[in-house]
């Protein structure tokens, strides 16, 4: 955890002092992450670390550089999970990354995606302030949603230092249903 | 969608889509589907009486909506998403020290 906050005080530094910047992770997805001409890219995946986990809450708090795989698997000891199926963690994805991008899977259709499960965030913000918003309980109304504001931000608006998530119970069981149907000639056309 | 078919939006799950189509499909309808087939959008064929939908869905324990009216294209309104970017920005990232939105 020490080495975490040491992290974060170099990033802070970095915003306050060194050139236009693009804050990445593991780099999954090189579409969003390759910095262009005059622009250095920030490394931040060794933030990484689950900070608070109560599984009686449902809610948990890691550093963004966490991999989802690491945090898929400190959840399932529990017989929880992140219910909107985010994308990646087999090619090493970070949290950050996740909801920077906002990328999540088929799950997203039944339980919501990434906005309806991140609750609380902190970022360092482009004069090097380290931003809270939201918070560590679902229950959590105070200020403005600067969670919301984060997704799909794709390292434009700030650094994902720390997220808070809730997250679901595993399922007792589950299916996959395949539909075979023929398509139709009018639910072609553009 | 096919001319003078009535469209009804089905709230549907997934265990449901095969009942579904077998039962459209005996009266001329077509259905497509979104957010992973949780909701299927029929176009019901205009000669065909409502209630034969209603008691096709009912069968399947389903329930659906009939939209009527004319289709209106959207009142055009300033970009909110542009509106609240410049602000956003000032407030957070004032020296331009990310790449633009």
């Amino acid at each position: 955890m020490s080495l975490a906050i040491e992290g974060v005080e170099v990033l802070r530094e970095a915003m306050r002092q060194g050139p236009r910047v693009l804050p990445h992770g593991a780099g999954t997805k090189p579409a969003l992450s390759t910095p262009s001409d005059g622009t250095a890219p920030l490394d931040v995946s060794g933030l990484s670390g689950s900070l608070e986990y109560d599984p009686s809450e449902l809610t948990v708090t890691a550093l963004a550089g966490t991999p989802v795989a690491e945090f898929a698997a400190a959840l399932a000891e529990h017989g929880q999970y992140l219910p909107f199926d985010p994308l990646g963690s087999a090619a090493g994805a970070t949290l950050g990354g996740v909801v920077a991008a906002e990328t999540s899977g088929p799950n997203a259709f039944r339980h919501g995606g990434v906005r309806d499960f991140l609750i609380g965030v902190r970022f360092i913000d482009g004069t090097g302030k380290l931003v809270r918003g939201g918070g560590k309980v679902v229950k959590n109304a105070a200020g403005i949603d600067l969670p919301k504001l984060m997704i799909g931000s794709a390292g434009r608006l700030g650094v994902l230092v720390q997220l808070s998530f809730k997250v679901f119970p595993w399922l007792d069981a589950t299916a996959t249903v395949a539909v075979c149907r023929r398509t139709h000639a009018w639910s072609r056309s553009p | 969608m096919p001319p003078h078919a009535r469209v009804v939006k089905v709230a549907v799950i997934a265990r449901r889509v095969a009942g579904l189509e077998a039962a459209l499909a005996a009266a001329g309808a077509r259905a497509r589907y979104s957010l992973g087939a949780n909701v299927a959008w029929v176009a019901w064929p205009g000669d065909r009486p409502l209630p034969q939908l209603h008691a096709a869905l009912e069968a399947l324990e389903l329930a659906g909506m009939v939209l009527t009216g004319a289709a209106r294209p959207r009142p055009a309104r300033p970009n909110e998403r542009r509106c609240l970017r410049h602000p956003v920005r000032a407030a957070i990232d004032p020296h331009a020290r990310f790449l633009k939105v």
